[in-house]
């Protein structure tokens, strides 16, 4: 394990992947499908043994400023770790490609979630297991760096908090032993709550009727917020609405940080008084209520608005619903489908849209704007109502959860414009490529926003796997940049960073 | 009584100034690391003085802590007055330790553990600008009031009215008054004419102008302010003037207060004004010049109920609310160190004030009397004093009806609390033990009255 310390995190980062191989190796074992088993085995010792040579070879090299390095570890890994985690199933799935293979593995990780599996049954399940593990650590990962290396550099969502002044402070990570320290504190703090909560609804899926290993992925989906299925999301599952319910319970993680934080030994669990709760809520019920009325007033017009099991199950199929794209999870509610059944509307696909673009909360696994940096520009936008009547009124800067400096309705405005801009650029881009406005649009929010399924948008069966090479690969470059963030590749390539 | 004093600031000094007046043998003892703080106390009042710092043993011990009474430690430092304590205790034994504390943290009643004997010995935790703050917050209970204290648990107010022309009350002997509104338990007890206060017998009149201060049960206040002319007036919409220790503490407790009033607050130092925002929830905090006149009109002044103004500057809140009322404040109210100034509030047109002096020797001197005596206000610059005080078995006046009592001339009974009654007293009340009395005396009677609730020695 010494040894183990003194490689570069890319490296261990790496031997982790070739380690996590041997799960679904396991599980192909199990089902007696041999050539999966092979793969993964295979693949899991030659990169293994690749790893290990690498970092005998790059070992107790001293980087030169610890910020810069896990920050271009972070872009590294994925960018690159795609390439090592598509390797064992090439083989397994027959006409992916090495493209669609990366394509696949890289939305895994930033869990993300878009598939190139149209029909998700002929595909292996040691692959299934594989893409739902790969997207169950690739939000782990989101959460240590959250709390690791973007909290002291005050990215990520921190920005706006506590005790940052601004921007300027980025550079105070501590040394390089300081960082790694850090970041196996963040682990072992935050590793056990990880796996308990998605054990936990893997159980509870379990009990309402799902197969073990359809539950275990969709709850390995839902806490990393990638949605990543086995059966083609949780309409093929058999656990129904009790499942949905038990899913919904647990995309709440995913909406204050404070599901994994670190003042677990203050008990400081997420509350009603945390603003992005708040928000959460607003968002859930005005949107539901929205939609509700919507169908009510169609389903009136064609004189079904009497039929309250319908009115029921569309209220629920639009709650659920609502909070998984805001969560940037973007599984669907069965019952999504029998609002539009019940009123003879066509789907209110885009508003799913927005509600993604607005995200989950900050240092969570879910991505989009974040409800905290929304939050701080509602408070802004308060504030300056206030300055009308009392121009000379001072701000105050809200207590606990609720706080937010001076200068963060600044930051979190310049993220929004950031965002849009790299909105518009993809969107641009696709275009370009020749997909129509609307196939542009969908494909830029799902790829920025880290959520997958929103493809579904689209509608008349569109997916992924139409998708030539080009906006594919400007797919990917969207997924990285919404997962990372693009405060944070800004603050990357800033030159400034780099010259010292 | 040998007193050592620590801190010749503010409350220091004021403590000390009071007690030297005192006489009665008090010998009091200034300690403060400033020499000229201490050279001007001891220059104009019967007090020593000793520069150095006050928690170091050596310096007490040269301020004669070993057979001192009692230590006050008055110094700006929380912590150095409670390290002052402990080394009077733990070195020199001195029997009463009182300490001035700020932090709300110290003064917190969940850890009010910490101030046992064997913990951090302080018998008697003191802190002057809340005492401040909860007084100015009486004064808004009765706007029309100069002055208000709450006595007996907050059941009778002492209340400082000045009389108008025109009022029902006004020529007429007090003797017939009682008569008159036999159904309100109202007593005057003092009655201040032209400058001049005075003890008033049963046949004196009152006249308009008259300041007068009167005794009454609190459920009666509303009315009793009636009968002296005074109409309820409701304060909704406060303006407080400075964000100290006094002017945040106000605002906050008005905040926690059911009545929801609307409260803003200006303050001249942004920093202070930053700290006084995040502490407040619903205030308006307003940063700028309190006598701006358009910071006054960003205020919405001419929809004020009540305007406070609290900074530390004596002059700043006179002058905060001379300018506050012409701008159309319904009521001002000031806050008043020095006792000088207190004669201008009237010509002013200022409707009260607050005298942090007054409140926080009232607050101490509770502790420094002997007996069963439990709250003491101070009147005016010290001019008289309200004594409640608890009658004992053994203490003089226990079994005699009032006229009995052997009360000095200037001295008067104010309300008394029998069990849980609150009566006004005639000349056949019997004064029985376990009796609270409220009892009003010029500053040369005090020492007469304090004789008559002394313990008996057979009490030992």
């Amino acid at each position: 394990m010494g040894a183990l310390r003194q490689f570069p995190a890319f490296v261990v980062l790496l031997l982790v992947a070739s380690a996590l191989m041997l799960l679904p190796a396991l599980h192909a074992v199990r089902l007696h499908a041999w050539p999966a088993a092979q793969s993964f085995t295979y693949h899991a010792v030659f990169f293994g043994v690749l790893s290990i040579i690498l970092g005998l070879a790059t070992m107790n090299r001293q980087p030169r400023a610890a910020a810069r390095y896990h920050l271009s570890t972070l872009l590294l890994s994925y960018i690159l770790l795609p390439l090592l985690l598509a390797a064992p199933i090439l083989p397994l799935v027959p006409g992916l490609g090495l493209g669609g293979g990366y394509f696949e593995m890289l939305s895994c990780l930033t869990t993300t979630g878009a598939t190139l599996f149209e029909r998700p049954n002929l595909v292996a399940e040691p692959v299934h297991l594989w893409r739902a593990l790969v997207g169950w650590m690739g939000g782990l990962m989101v959460l240590v760096t959250a709390f690791s290396i973007l909290a002291p550099l005050n990215l990520g969502g921190f920005e706006i908090g506590l005790g940052s002044s601004s921007l300027r402070d980025a550079a105070r990570s501590g040394t390089m032993e300081e960082a790694s320290a850090r970041i196996l504190r963040v682990l072992r703090q935050i590793t056990p709550i990880y796996v308990g909560l998605t054990a936990a609804l893997a159980l509870a899926l379990f009990l309402a009727g799902d197969r073990a290993f359809v539950a275990i992925c969709h709850a390995m989906g839902t806490l990393s917020t990638s949605a990543i299925s086995p059966v083609g999301g949780i309409a093929g599952a058999q656990s129904g609405r009790l499942g949905e319910v038990a899913i919904l319970l647990f995309l709440l993680p995913a909406v204050s940080h404070r599901g994994f934080s670190l003042d677990s030994r203050r008990r400081a669990g997420p509350r009603l008084s945390d603003p992005q709760m708040q928000l959460m809520l607003i968002t859930v019920l005005g949107v539901t209520a929205v939609l509700f009325l919507h169908s009510f007033v169609g389903a009136a017009e064609i004189e079904r608005q009497h039929n309250l099991a319908a009115a029921f199950r569309a209220i629920w199929g639009s709650a659920f619903t609502v909070l998984s794209f805001l969560t940037t999870t973007g599984f669907v509610s069965e019952d999504w489908r029998s609002a539009q059944l019940w009123s003879d509307l066509p789907e209110p696909g885009i508003i799913l849209l927005g509600v993604a673009v607005m995200g989950g909360g900050i240092a969570t696994t879910a991505g989009g704007v974040k409800l905290l940096r929304l939050y701080a520009l509602y408070r802004h936008g308060l504030r300056e109502m206030d300055k009308l009547v009392h121009p000379s009124s001072i701000g105050r800067r809200g207590q606990g959860d609720a706080l937010i400096n001076r200068g963060g309705a600044r930051i979190a405005f310049m993220f929004l414009m950031l965002t849009l801009i790299a909105l518009a650029l993809m969107m641009l881009a696709f275009t370009a490529t020749g997909l129509s406005f609307r196939h542009g649009l969908t494909l830029a929010v799902a790829g920025l926003t880290t959520t997958g399924p929103a493809i579904r948008v689209v509608g008349e069966g569109f997916g992924y796997a139409d998708l030539t090479a080009i906006p594919r690969a400007i797919f990917c470059a969207g997924m990285i940049v919404g997962r990372v963030e693009v405060l944070v590749i800004v603050a990357l390539f800033n030159p400034v960073y780099w010259r010292r | 009584m040998k007193i050592i004093i620590c801190g010749a600031g503010q409350v220091g000094g004021q403590i000390a100034r009071h007690l030297a007046r005192e006489g009665g043998g008090n010998q009091v003892t200034v300690i403060d690391k400033d020499p000229t703080l201490v050279r001007r106390l001891t220059d104009s009042h019967d007090v020593n003085g000793i520069a150095g710092f006050a928690s170091h043993p050596d310096v007490l011990e040269r301020a004669g802590a070993r057979d001192a009474d009692m230590v006050i430690a008055a110094t700006q430092s929380d912590e150095v007055n409670m390290v002052v304590c402990q080394v009077a205790n733990a070195i020199f034994s001195v029997p009463r330790k009182i300490a001035r504390l700020r932090a709300p943290a110290y003064l917190n009643a969940i850890y009010s553990d910490l101030y046992r004997t064997d913990h951090l010995p302080i018998d008697v935790v003191i802190s002057p600008e809340y005492t401040v703050a909860d007084a100015v917050i009486q004064r808004l209970t009765a706007p029309a009031a100069f002055d208000i204290e709450g006595f007996l648990d907050g059941r009778a107010q002492l209340v400082g009215i000045a009389l108008e022309a025109g009022c029902a009350v006004l020529d007429t002997p007090l003797r017939q008054l009682s008569e008159l509104f036999s159904t309100l338990r109202v007593v005057v007890v003092g009655v201040r004419r032209a400058g001049q206060l005075f003890v008033p017998e049963p046949a004196d009149q009152l006249y308009a102008d008259d300041q007068v201060y009167l005794f009454t049960a609190t459920e009666d206040l509303a009315r009793v302010m009636e009968v002296f002319g005074k109409e309820h007036q409701r304060i909704e919409r406060l303006l407080i003037v400075g964000a100290g220790n006094i002017g945040l503490h106000v605002a906050r407790t008005l905040e926690a207060d059911k009545r929801r009033h609307r409260l803003k607050l200006i303050e001249k130092s942004r920093a202070r004004a930053e700290v006084a925002a995040d502490a407040l929830k619903r205030t308006v905090v307003l940063n700028g010049d309190g006598l701006d006149v358009d910071l006054l009109e960003e205020a919405n002044i001419t929809a004020i109920d009540a305007v406070l103004a609290l900074t530390d500057d004596d002059k700043t809140n006179l002058l905060a609310c001379v300018r506050a009322k012409t701008l159309g404040a319904r009521l001002v109210v000031a806050l008043v160190n020095e006792p000088s100034l207190i004669s201008l509030i009237a010509p002013m047109g200022i409707d009260a004030y607050v005298n942090p002096r007054a409140t926080t020797v009232s607050s101490i001197l509770r502790y420094v009397r002997h007996g069963r005596i439990r709250s003491v206000y101070s009147i005016g610059d010290g001019e008289a004093e309200v004594i409640e005080a608890q009658v004992l078995g053994t203490s003089a006046v226990a079994g005699k009806a009032v006229r009995e009592a052997d009360l000095p001339q200037a001295a008067l009974i104010g309300l008394i609390q029998k069990g849980d009654k609150i009566v006004v007293p005639r000349g056949d009340t019997r004064l029985a033990e376990g009796d609270v009395l409220t009892i009003f005396a010029m500053r040369d009677s005090v020492a007469d009255v304090e004789r008559l609730f002394q313990v008996g020695l057979d009490f030992f």
